[in-house]
């Protein structure tokens, strides 16, 4: 009894002992080895232990310290990945989304494919959890540990037990459930109430569809509301902004902007089109000064000094780097 | 989270472990009253439940006993050979009672191959067949990730002593053993609307019955559907593997309808496909119902006759997928789902046996479950089936067996036995379309 007490005592203070790295700590949540850990990652450096910071603080639900983390504008997309989702978590995804590198959609769904890295492939499914697509949050979650290096990991298999609790799938939360040292916690009931009540068959790259039926299901999940419309505006559908935009829900900078190149391309300039998207008469000057500078042929330079951190910039001059 | 919680969860045990508590006593797996071949591996099982650890279970058959103490049940292979001589193992447990194994004289193909892959699809990494030996705990490596530069490998088949698996991607082909003789095919041809993808191989060796098919992959809104696979087109054809040949018969190759899942009949005169209207996709996937066919086969020419309807989906108002005749002739299994071609995360999927001298439908309520039951094969004496069930967690399938007599009946299933009875809890990969062979592949 005195030895089953004190191993239980040392076991304690093993699992209290923090990691002495985010390397570590997302090595040791992965189940992955060192060895593994190198020939999945490399060796350690100073940009690896920053995209483990991410992953490791966004698991713990410390979105605060992801927005610390990404303060500083890497140019890369999973950094813009957490970015938005450490902002979209504080309800300014579409007021912050101009002021940071957008790789087009791609900064908000990270892509999945053969050409992504195996990290990247594990971090997909963190959005889809927090909006509450517990479809995709799954087949990202099962993804991501198929491409960890162990192809296993507590954060995998807590994150499945969370999903199958939130759906009400009891037999297969166990099946996880049974695998984790430690208990799920409370966080997943908050997810059970936003999923889709509503079933639409789409294809994996279809994130339209899951976002219209999180709303339809759920009409306050402004996350989901917010990640639809700066979907629509970074792939400069101003058509399909308009349809999904409803007047009152969220104001935002950004719909303001997008909504004076609708009115403007589409002729709909009268007083009920600035009221349904509550455009501000200072937006609508700053809209016409830049459209002054850019039809004299203002250089790029001098735009983007002045309008650079504008939807109106993004949407004239941003190109995919098809690379 | 976790750190912050795990002493707490120690602290209990640590105060649980001082005090007694009866609980609700399990095994798993459960083999009471199984049904088993004569040369199946031991049954190895545990007790579940606080006390379990003082589990006593005896093993009795004619004047042989065994007994083993303890929560892990693991029956020593000599034991167990000696006692599978008998008709009958009782079994006593002092935790749970009596119950019997039953031991059928008709013996299981040696053979079970499956693809070890997790439940999930879109891109893959490090898959593999596994070809496990029934009568014992041998596993290995037909073909892994390591042999194919991490390519996808599917869709394996046996019959008789050739077998047959695919390497999917550039470098890919189809790799037929024929009686030992290895050989790679590339089975597509001008017209196709791609290489084939599901497949039987006739009886003689010569000819092979394939699908082709578009595949889509889909994901349902609602999360309890989960994954959902269809085909925007799919036809039938027939391969000739002494000449090359690919025939692709009009009637099996119609723009209208989509022609699936073919095999051959025990005897090779017939072949069995789904067929289903065309719908509007994926609008309309509820209305995709794939009823049975069948067409005269002539293995001297590979040509074949007109389709006759065997199951007819507007009548069950569901769909039919995965037929698969017995080699004897008498039976057809197949699945049943609401709708659609990929049942696999259909939890109302259960398996189907149609009597093919009557027509009539065999009762399958002792062998299917509340989730998807899918993916069977059969034993080359006609005796035996092993399909992929979902049941126990649902998300991971497992291979079931179970016996069919001369008369159709069938006995309730049992659960693929491991070394370690735990295995199943531990593993994070499904057991993807058990097929089960008299030779090895390797």
């Amino acid at each position: 009894m005195r030895v089953f007490i004190s191993l239980a005592i040392a076991a304690l203070l093993a699992s209290c002992a923090p990691a002495t790295s985010y390397r570590d700590a997302y090595f040791r949540s992965s189940d992955i080895s060192e060895e593994q850990g190198v020939a999945a990652f490399g060796e350690p450096d100073e940009y690896t232990e920053w995209l483990f910071s991410l992953a490791v603080e966004a698991d713990r639900g410390n979105w605060e310290k992801v927005a610390e983390l990404t303060a500083s504008d890497r140019k890369s997309e999973i950094g813009t990945y957490y970015h938005n989702l450490a902002n979209a978590m504080h309800g300014c995804l579409a007021d912050s989304l101009m002021h940071y590198y957008q790789p087009f959609e791609r900064g908000l769904f990270l892509p999945m494919g053969e050409k992504e890295s195996r990290f990247v492939m594990a971090q997909a499914g963190e959005v889809w959890w927090q909006l509450g697509e517990l479809t995709m949050a799954e087949h990202h979650t099962i993804l991501g540990m198929i491409f960890s290096p162990s192809q296993s990991g507590e954060r995998y298999i807590r994150r499945l037990a969370e999903i199958n609790l939130a759906k009400g799938d009891t037999r297969a939360a166990e099946k996880y459930i049974r695998l984790l040292d430690g208990p799920v916690g409370d966080y997943w009931r908050s997810r059970a109430p936003l999923a889709p009540k509503t079933d639409v068959l789409h294809s994996a790259t279809d994130v339209r569809t899951p976002l219209l039926m999180l709303l339809e299901a759920n009409p306050a999940n402004l996350m989901a509301y917010e990640y639809l419309l700066c979907y629509d505006l970074l792939t400069k559908d101003i058509a399909a902004f308009v349809r999904d935009f409803v007047p009152g829900k969220k104001s935002s900078r950004l719909f303001e902007e997008a909504a004076l190149i609708y009115m403007a391309s589409s002729g709909n300039t009268g007083e009920e089109w600035i009221d349904h998207f509550s455009v501000n008469y200072d937006t609508y000057l700053e809209f016409t000064s830049f459209s002054e500078a850019f039809d004299r042929g203002e250089t790029l330079d001098n735009l983007q000094k002045s309008f650079g951190d504008s939807y109106w910039f993004y949407y004239k001059f941003a190109q995919r780097n098809e690379k | 989270m976790k750190n912050r919680l795990l002493p707490a969860i120690l602290l209990s045990l640590i105060l649980t472990a001082c005090t007694s508590s009866s609980g609700d006593i399990s095994m798993f797996p459960d083999y009471s009253g199984a049904t088993v071949p004569c040369n199946i591996a031991p049954l190895n099982f545990h007790y579940l439940g606080a006390g379990s650890g003082k589990a006593v279970t005896t093993f009795s058959a004619g004047d042989r006993s065994l007994r083993i103490r303890g929560r892990e049940v693991n029956i020593p292979a000599e034991e167990w050979e000696k006692l599978k001589l008998a008709d009958t193992i009782s079994v006593s447990s002092s935790l749970l009672g009596d119950w019997a194994i039953y031991v059928s004289r008709d013996s299981i193909d040696r053979y079970l191959t499956y693809r070890l892959i997790e439940p999930g699809y879109e891109v893959w990494d490090r898959v593999e067949i596994r070809e496990r030996d029934l009568s014992s705990f041998e596993e290995e490596s037909i073909i892994s990730w390591e042999d194919t530069g991490n390519s996808c490998v599917n869709c394996h088949i046996h019959k008789g002593r050739n077998s047959m698996y695919y390497i999917r991607g550039p470098k890919g082909a189809a790799v037929l053993n024929r009686d030992g003789n290895i050989t790679r095919h590339q089975l597509r041809r001008d017209g196709m609307v791609s290489g084939t993808v599901y497949g039987d191989l006739h009886p003689d060796g010569r000819w092979g019955v394939f699908s082709s098919n578009i595949i889509i992959p889909g994901f349902h809104t609602l999360a309890d559907r989960r994954l959902e696979v269809y085909d925007t087109e799919s036809d039938v054809c027939i391969t000739d593997f002494d000449s090359g040949n690919i025939l692709t018969p009009g009637n099996l190759a119609r723009a209208d309808v989509l022609e699936t899942f073919p095999c051959f009949s025990g005897d090779g005169t017939y072949i069995y496909y789904c067929a289903a209207d065309s719908v509007l996709l994926p609008q309309d996937i509820e209305k995709l119902k794939y009823s049975l066919f069948k067409v005269s086969f002539d293995s001297t020419d590979g040509s074949t006759g007109e389709p006759v309807i065997v199951w007819d989906a507007s009548k069950h108002d569901a769909s039919a997928c995965h037929p698969k005749a017995s080699p004897n002739g008498k039976w057809l299994l197949f699945t049943v789902a609401d709708y659609g071609t990929f049942p696999i995360w259909h939890q109302e999927c259960d398996l189907a046996l149609i009597d093919l001298r009557t027509g009539t439908a065999m009762p399958m309520d002792a062998v299917n479950s509340d989730r998807s039951d899918t993916y069977h094969s059969w034993s080359s004496n006609s005796r035996w089936i092993v399909f992929a069930s979902k049941r126990g967690d649902g998300q991971y399938g497992r291979p079931y067996f179970c016996h069919i007599d001369e008369d159709g009946n069938v006995t309730s299933p049992f659960i693929l036995p491991q070394k370690d009875s735990h295995l199943y809890e531990k593993t994070l990969k499904s057991y993807n379309i058990p097929d089960l062979g008299i030779i090895s592949s390797k």
